[in-house]
């Protein structure tokens, strides 16, 4: 038995739980605001403004864009990244830990100085800005995480239990399927969680690449702000709050979200 | 043949960082050098201004203070949540993983805005200061609104960083020192705090990197005093259109923040022989 934890610092957890939580709070009560002025606590109730981002072409676009862009770059992430996890564990001895860091250097890199990169290398190489580069970019920023998540867990899987499936006949196929992928998937799963958020809320790269076709959300949600003050944005985002909360019970209800510290 | 399959299964990605990682950075460092726009400040020149410009010197230092600075408040705060996780009930912990992990999944730009709704001058806390009959607070557009929205974006990934440290380390050790009579603050400095220092370094070097490179929270909620070089280096692009200054800070930035990291990583190095 663990020793309980002392009843101040769960009385300090708690209230950093509502300073976590207060920003969202704040963002969902000012979307129901009657007022076209953004007030917390709100003056009355309406749902104005969630018909109101309906209306938004551009805003519903960005986030279909946003949500497509995130999507694909973690499939894509998926495909790349976990074959090399599982060679860099198993197959790399000399040079593994230089080969590593060279897999992950794209996290190490300012996320800024990613952004001006790749503006200046689309326009001198004439690939311009499209979905495709912008989904280039963004698989050089998550693929990082789909490796450390997936090789960190691999780590500490034993070598026997594939060995002994091989020696009972299992072809690479099943050998992958059967056993390296279920022995793997907390780090499929946490890596696959972050290369999702890190593609979904990048500002740094993505407002260099997005032209008005490819508009992202955080990127349209910022230049928005510039101009408008109205609870619209509110409202966007606390649909996102919902999916999000959905998102979060689905993978709780599958996999258990207390398991993703443990892999992370 | 096991030569070609591992060579098979690592060519995809190591191609397209080849191509589309190492070349882009080279191009961004070739193109501070382009000094086919006269009008432009670029090659060496540009890196000397940034060297000898007191604006930039001081630009620059403000970023990597803040930088640090919000690594070490966020590491403070996270911790012990970090550890109420792995010591407390499964439902208790569900319910604390899931309220550190939410705000991960809102868009940055969002949480900012909902900190301009409670900082703001008619926002939440200055309301309910004039409710009160007190004098409002003038938070926004310095590095206070910009310290509380930065924290709070940063907190999740030091808590679960740390918190995967802790739930790796052999609880066991830290029993028998306390069975053996030491107490819980000797526990924590000669015992807990060595055997995580690893984890904690690399927790800290996530959390300063994530702090170096991004912009939206001081751009959002910043002002004239709370300039930082990615923002500096947006602005270059957007509004003065000058790539070749704008590539030349980028490369300085990368520069420095690599230079850190390498001492870092000598630490750690020093420290695990």
């Amino acid at each position: 038995m663990r020793k309980p934890a002392h009843p101040l610092l769960r009385g300090y957890v708690w209230v950093m739980m509502v300073f976590m939580a207060l920003p969202l709070v704040v963002v969902i009560g000012a979307s129901f605001n009657r007022g076209a002025a953004i007030r917390f606590p709100p003056e009355g109730m309406t749902l104005h403004w969630y018909a109101e981002v309906w209306r938004n072409a551009d805003m519903v676009r960005s986030a279909t864009n946003s949500l497509l862009l995130a999507v694909c770059a973690t499939l894509i992430s998926f495909i790349i990244g976990v074959p090399a996890a599982l060679a860099l564990v198993r197959h790399v001895h000399r040079h593994r830990e230089a080969l590593q860091a060279f897999l992950l250097s794209p996290m190490t890199v300012p996320a800024i100085v990613l952004g001006i990169a790749f503006l200046v290398f689309f326009g001198w190489t004439g690939m311009g800005l499209s979905f495709t580069t912008l989904l280039i970019a963004h698989v050089i920023i998550t693929v990082p995480y789909v490796i450390r998540s997936v090789a960190g867990v691999y780590l500490g899987v034993a070598v026997s239990i594939e060995e002994a499936a091989k020696v009972l006949g299992a072809d690479p196929w099943q050998l992958f399927t059967k056993v390296t992928l279920p022995l793997i998937m907390p780090g499929v799963v946490a890596g696959g969680l972050f290369s999702f958020i890190m593609s979904f809320d990048n500002v740094p790269v993505s407002i260099f690449l997005t032209r008005r076709e490819t508009l992202t959300l955080p990127v349209y949600v910022m230049s928005y702000l510039v101009h408008n003050f109205d609870p619209t944005i509110a409202a966007v985002s606390s649909v996102q709050v919902l999916f999000t909360t959905a998102a979060i019970i689905v993978i709780e209800k599958f996999y258990g979200i207390r398991r993703l510290t443990e892999t992370i | 043949m096991r030569m070609r399959v591992v060579l098979a299964l690592l060519l995809p990605v190591l191609l397209l960082l080849a191509v589309f990682f190492v070349v882009p950075i080279i191009t961004v460092l070739a193109a501070s050098f382009d000094t086919s726009d006269p009008q432009r400040v670029a090659g060496w020149a540009a890196y000397w201004k940034l060297a000898s410009d007191t604006y930039y010197v001081r630009v620059f230092i403000q970023t990597f203070v803040f930088a640090i600075a919000l690594t070490v408040l966020t590491l403070l705060f996270g911790y012990p949540i970090a550890s109420f996780i792995a010591r407390t009930s499964a439902v208790e912990r569900g319910i604390v993983i899931f309220l550190v992990i939410a705000p991960l999944l809102i868009s940055m730009v969002v949480r900012s805005y909902g900190w301009q709704l409670i900082l703001g001058n008619s926002g939440l806390v200055n309301t309910v200061l004039a409710a009160a009959g007190l004098v409002p607070v003038h938070f926004m557009a310095g590095w206070t609104a910009v310290t509380i929205a930065s924290v709070h974006v940063l907190l999740p990934f030091a808590v679960i960083s740390i918190a995967g440290v802790l739930s790796s380390l052999d609880r066991s050790i830290e029993e028998s020192a306390a069975v053996l009579g030491a107490s819980p603050v000797k526990v924590f400095f000669l015992v807990t705090l060595p055997m995580a220092l690893n984890g904690l370094v690399t927790a800290a070097t996530f959390v300063f990197l994530l702090a170096m490179g991004s912009f939206v929270t001081i751009m959002m909620l910043g002002g004239r005093g709370t300039m930082v070089v990615p923002l500096l280096i947006y602005q270059q692009v957007t509004i003065t259109y000058d790539q070749p200054f704008a590539s030349a800070m980028a490369a300085v930035l990368m520069v420095v923040t690599l230079g850190m990291l390498f001492g870092q990583f000598r630490l750690l190095r020093k420290r695990s022989v």
